[in-house]
Parts: structure tokens; sequence; C-alpha cells
């Protein structure tokens, strides 16, 4: 702890090039480890001495002190005392802003290191208020950034700002500003649900959809004229299967007629989210019919011929069969509008997951 | 007189004295000019018509072949002329010329105008902004998508904040299909302006053409595909056969092209053989039976191989020909034959043989994508002519 505490004083901004960085190098591996964590995150100018290295001139200082607070920050404890401990020094480091700025800026070499640290900043439920609030003005920009693939000319690839976006649609805040139709965000961020190249991407945008599918204020939003946000859930289980040309006029026009190459998502854990929005927005009787008017069932059905064979996740079967029985029933035999003013005891509720456990391990053979 | 130069008071008297003198002297010289008449100026009554042809108050341009007035040439010059005119000046003048013609819906004119204006290659960028984009309306007004593209491209090449130059590229490129570039100015666009109605609209609806492009796209591939399989199959059953046509040299075995099987006979134009829809295994054929007793034939379109020539004739002669005065056509009463017309020879078929078997018969080939046959009474004269017409076998180089 000594030692640590040593280096605080070689790790100012005025010190020697060759001393900055040894000391750095040395805080960067502590922070690999969880003790080492938890030394530095027990000592304030330890932090503080970090924070301010991240904006060294020198390149690889900087980057060796954003490396460490992605450590730093990567469990909830750590990123909040980072983050309030920033907040309340002189003069004030507001992380938020200058990972904005880094990530906002073309030519930042560190724009995905400080895309990661803000990832795990807003991770935390507690966090992602107050830095929504500091980063609502820069969210075009962000949102530029991110949709344009070769936005930064470092190299860096800002896949991490899906998270970010994701992490700020936890606020309901976030939520009203991605579905604003003025700076039309979310049909910047929608394409991405189906971005081969990183899981990353897909998952974060997978992300949002999911947090906006589960708020109803937003359902009549999701299922507009526009089918944008249906058609983001839908792509990625689409295969290449041929239907008949009455079903393919049902589908949105994207769906339509798709290719021998159309491959569906690879991650069965993302394929479960997407089910469980589609399982959302079964709730109300309005949005039901509008599901089965779109084709969704003869999605799913070919979906679920997929899944049993080839994906063969049985989370994802269960899933899938869920939505289709509810696609499947008639409205009188629902009777109900919202499935959500259904009441279900605590009993009850245990009894359903236990079947439903037992149900899943008989779905793969 | 008296000498001025000395600083003298006049009195008032003095200065009249004066006045009086000049003006008398002013009206001895008038007087002492020659008496003319002023007969340069226009004759009274026809007084309009110059007014026409002076370049100041001529109502209509001057058509080519009309006299100009000599001012009007010299005017001309004037305007033209790099000798008289700076480069911007001239660009200037050409893009006045452009302008007017613009508002008097002469755009091919004003094209030209502008054009003129662009050759001066003048300095300066904000003019050349401004010509570039102005012949770009001009070309937009006479539909030249592209050259209106190109030129509102060239527009913000001088001048990269042109709004208006900006907007007239993105509805050229939604005109010529150029969805993305279309995309990125209408974003470009709204960038500046958030609040660009006619982008944002234009921006969706780029974005439901390209959606409807893509998916006709996809929809045609799809079609292609499937009618690609579907042809594959029948190509597979007629080589399965071993069908015989016509018009293939009987020793190189050339592919079976689409066009092959287009039937030459006009009534049977729209019935290729294909493969039975429902069965996906019976070859369904057009058919033409000639009759050389009365010169004219009868179509049959859609005959599957599995049907015997009895059952042909039955329905040829269901009802009797026209023709046929005595009923003589009957079943049971014709023969059919075929012709080999390599061989020169023909045929009798079997009438109890369903198609497919007369097909695969040695001497049988397809001809013109049709199935033919001739049907003449039996023992009889038109047969015995029929029999013995002379044929010649076809001879292959």
């Amino acid at each position: 702890m000594e030692t640590v505490k040593e280096l605080i004083q070689f790790m100012q901004p005025n010190q020697r090039l060759d001393l900055k960085a040894v000391a750095l190098t040395h805080v960067l591996s502590l922070t690999g480890s969880t003790e080492g964590k938890d030394a530095i995150l027990s000592l304030d100018d330890m932090l503080m001495a970090i924070c301010g290295l991240t904006l060294d001139a020198n390149a690889t200082i900087a980057k060796d002190a954003v490396l460490s607070l992605i450590n730093l920050t990567a469990e909830e404890a750590g990123a909040i005392k980072v983050f309030e401990l920033a907040q309340q020094v002189q003069p004030r480091f507001v992380i938020a802003d200058v990972a904005a700025k880094q990530i906002s800026d073309e030519q930042a070499e560190l724009a995905d290191a400080w895309s990661m640290v803000l990832s795990n900043l807003t991770r935390v439920e507690s966090l992602a208020p107050a830095i929504l609030d500091t980063l609502e003005p820069t969210l075009p920009q962000l949102a530029k950034a991110f949709a344009k693939l070769d936005y930064n000319k470092k190299k860096c690839k800002l896949h991490y700002l899906a998270p970010i976006f994701c992490n700020l649609t936890q606020v309901p805040r976030g939520r009203e500003l991605c579905c604003q139709p003025k700076y039309q965000l979310l049909e910047k961020l929608l394409p991405f649900a189906s971005f081969e190249e990183s899981v990353v991407r897909r998952g974060g945008t997978i992300g949002i959809i999911k947090n906006i599918c589960f708020d109803v204020v937003y359902h009549d939003i999701i299922l507009n004229e526009q089918d944008d946000i249906l058609v983001a859930i839908l792509q990625p289980l689409c295969g290449p299967e041929e239907f008949s040309d009455e079903d393919n006029e049902k589908l949105p026009i994207e769906l339509q007629y798709l290719p021998e190459s159309k491959t569906r998502e690879t991650d069965p854990d993302l394929r479960k989210m997407l089910l469980e929005c589609l399982l959302q927005l079964c709730a109300t009787r309005r949005c039901r019919e509008v599901l089965r008017s779109k084709g969704v069932y003869e999605i799913l059905r070919e979906y679920h011929k997929w899944e049993a064979k080839v994906g063969r996740d049985s989370e994802c079967l269960l899933a899938c069969e869920n939505v289709v029985d509810i696609l499947l029933k008639k409205e009188e035999e629902i009777g109900l509008d919202n499935y959500h003013s259904v009441e279900v005891s605590a009993e009850q509720a245990d009894k359903f997951i236990q079947d439903d456990a037992a149900y899943v391990k008989t779905l793969l053979d | 007189m008296e000498n001025l130069a000395t600083k003298k008071n006049w009195t008032d008297e003095e200065r009249l004295e004066l006045a009086a003198q000049l003006d008398a002297q002013l009206d001895e010289f008038i007087d002492g000019l020659e008496k003319k008449r002023y007969e340069e100026g226009w004759p009274e009554d026809r007084w309009q018509e110059e007014m026409d042809k002076h370049p100041f108050f001529m109502k209509k341009t001057p058509q080519p072949g009309d006299e100009v007035h000599p001012m009007f040439e010299g005017l001309q010059k004037l305007k033209y002329d790099p000798e008289e005119n700076t480069q911007e000046e001239l660009a200037l003048n050409y893009k006045e010329d452009g302008n007017f013609y613009m508002k008097h819906k002469k755009f091919r004119m004003a094209v030209y105008s502008f054009t003129e204006a662009i050759k001066t290659k003048c300095d300066n960028p904000d003019v050349m902004a401004v010509l570039y984009n102005n012949r770009s309306a001009a070309h937009f007004f006479l539909k030249n998508y592209r050259s209106a593209l190109s030129d509102a491209q060239r527009a913000l090449f001088y001048k990269p904040d042109y709004t208006k130059a900006r907007w007239r590229a993105a509805q050229c490129a939604y005109e010529l299909e150029k969805f993305d570039v279309c995309t990125k100015l209408c974003e470009e666009l709204l960038e500046v302006d958030i609040d660009h109605k006619e982008a944002k609209a234009l921006l969706h609806k780029n974005k439901m053409r390209k959606l409807e492009v893509d998916r006709n796209q996809r929809k045609e591939a799809a079609e292609a595909k499937r009618n690609l399989a579907r042809f594959q199959k029948l190509r597979d059953a007629l080589e399965q056969r071993a069908v015989k046509f016509d018009d293939q040299p009987i020793n190189k075995r050339a592919n079976i092209t689409e066009q092959l099987l287009i039937p030459k006979f006009l009534p049977l134009e729209d019935y290729p053989v294909h493969l039975d829809a429902e069965d996906n295994s019976t070859l369904i054929w057009p058919a033409a039976f000639s009759y050389p007793e009365f010169l004219l034939s009868d179509f049959q379109q859609q005959l599957p191989e599995t049907a015997t020539m009895q059952d042909c004739l039955i329905t040829l002669f269901a009802e009797p020909l026209p023709c046929d005065r005595t009923l003589s056509y009957r079943p049971d009463n014709v023969n059919v034959y075929y012709e080999n017309r390599k061989a020169g020879r023909v045929h009798k078929v079997d009438s109890t043989k369903t198609l497919r078997e007369i097909i695969s018969e040695k001497g049988f080939f397809v001809s013109g994508g049709a199935l033919l046959f001739y049907v003449v009474t039996k023992d009889t004269r038109v047969e015995q002519e029929f029999l013995h017409q002379q044929r010649r076998p076809m001879v292959y180089s």
C-alpha cells in the first residue's frame, strides 16, 4: 500500500516523462488484479493523478492512463468511486464530458478507450441519469459518430457507443431522447442491430430496442407506420427461406424476398433478447393485431424450424414458442386487452418458472 | 474692355451693362451660323418604326437575317468583347443573359449563356459557384439530371456551404436513383438546418424508394431463380427422353435452349412444351395436325405425353371438321403420319401408342417447337398423293 502511495508523486503532470511512464505502467498492471484495484481505489490522490494523466500530451501516457480507468470502472463500486471523486475535485474533471469530447473528435486516437470507460460508467444505474444530463447536448453528434463507419480517422471503431446508448436508455429520459422524432437518433442506430462485423454493436443496439419495448409508452411508436423498429427486431431472425408471394406481400418491405445468402443472428443471447422484445410487444391487443398483420407468425414459423435444427438453443426455442402461442390465439380466446393487467401471485410465478425449466429440457433431442 | 485684373468695385449698373453686352455677342454668333434644317432626326411619320429598331428601345430581339442598327453591333461588342471587359465583368454579363432566359423559361438558351460565362474561367469562386448553380437549375428544368447534378456538385466545390446548390444536387440524385448520394446530401442539409422541411421529406421519400427498388431487385432475382430451376427440370426431362429436334444437327448435341422450344406456329406461340404443374413429371406438348386434303391445320395447345394418338383423334373430331362434307374424318377412318425431314420420308403412326412413345421413335423430330402430324383419310387418293409426294432428305454441311 505504501509503495502504491509513493507512486503518486511521480504521476504529476509536470514530472519527468520517463518517471511518469514507469509509474503509470506499474499502476496499469495493478489495475489488472482485484487487490491492486482496491488499493488504488482507496487512494483518492492516486485516482486524481490517473485522471490528470489521461490528458497528458504524450500519447503513451495518456493511453495507459485511460486503460487504467477502464479497469478501475469495470465494476460498479469502482465506477461510482471514480465518477464521484472526479466531480468533487477542483478543477472539476467531468469525466463524461471529457469522454464525449474525445469520442466526438475525429482525430482522437483514444476514442475507443474512452468509449469503454463511458460504457462502464453508464452501466451503473445510479450514475446513468447524471451522465445523461451531461451528455444530452452531444447526443446527436455521438449518434453521427456511431452511424458513420469511418468517422474516426485514427482507426477507432467506436463500437462501444452502442452499449453506451443502451445503458442510457435504462433511464426514462434516455428512452425519451432516443425516440424523439426530431433528432432521428433511433433511425440512425437501428440498422446496427444486424451489423455483422461487431457483436458489441449488435448487442448494444438490440439492448436499446429491448429497453424501449419494455416501456409500454413506446409501443405505439414502435408499431407505427414506419416499421423501422419492427424490422430491426425481425431482420436478425429472418433467414433465406422462400415465402409465397402472398406471404411476402404481408411482410415489411425490407424483409420481402430475402436472398439465399441471408443468415440469422449467431449469438443465442441476442436471439433471445429479440424474442423477448416481441413478447413484450404482444402485451396489448392492438399491437398483437399489428404483429399478426405483418407476417410475424410466418417469420417465427421458419425461425423455429431453424432454431430446432441448427441454432439448438432451448431457451430461444421457448422464447419463440411463447410469442407464437400468443399470436396464434384468437382475440376472443385471449379476452384481454392488456396482458400486463393480469395478476400473478408469487407461488404461481414460481411454479411457472419451474414448469418452464422442465419443459425447456425436452425441447432439444 | 476694362482691365478686369484690377480689382474694381462694380456697380449694379455696370454689371447689367456687361450682361447685355455678352448676350448681344451670343446672338450675333448664332445668327452668323449656317442656317440649315435639322435632318438627322427621325421623320415624324416613321418614328415608331425607328424606335423599334433602336437598340435601347427595341421590344423584340433581332432575328438572324434582320438588319441591325449599327449601334446594336457596337453595344454587343461592348458587352461581349473580351478586350473591353475583365473576365469577371464578362462572366457577369453572360450570367445576366442566362438569368434573363431563365425568367422567360428559355432553358436551352440559359444553358448556353451560363456555359459562355463559365468559359471565361474567371477567378472569383463565388461567381463561378453561382454560374454552375444556375446552369444546374437550367438543366434541372430540362430534366437533364445528370448534367444538373454534375453542375450542382461543381458549384459546391467552389462554395461548400452553398445550400441552394446542395438542395438541387439532392433532388437530382433522387431522380437518378443515386440513393446513397441523396441521403448524404440531405443529411448535410439537415446538419446545417435541422428544420429544413424539404430535406427531411426527401430523405424519407428517398429511403422508401430505395427500399422499393431493392425489394424489386430481390423479387426479380427470386423469380429468375425459379424460372431457371423450372427450365432446368424441363431440360432434364427432355434429355431423359432423348427428344430429337429438327433444328439441331444430328451429331452435335447442342444445348436445349428456351429459344429452341418456342413454337413457331402462331396459335401455339404461348404454349411451349412444359412440365405439368401438378405432378411435375408429365410433359405437356403443343401440336399441329395438318390436313393435306384441305390444306389447313388444327392446333392442340396442351397435349399430355401420356395421351394416345387415338385420344387425340377423338378430341380433334369431337365435332366434325367444317370442310369435311362427307364426314370422312373420323378417328377410325384416318391415318396419321409424321415426316422425317432429315431422311425425306413419312412414317405412319400407331394410334394406340402414347405421344411419348411416338416421340421416342427413331425418325421423329420435334419441329418448330411443336409436334407436327399429318392426317389423311384411309385408303383414298388423298392418302396416296400425300404418300408419294416428293421429299428430299435434308443435307447438313
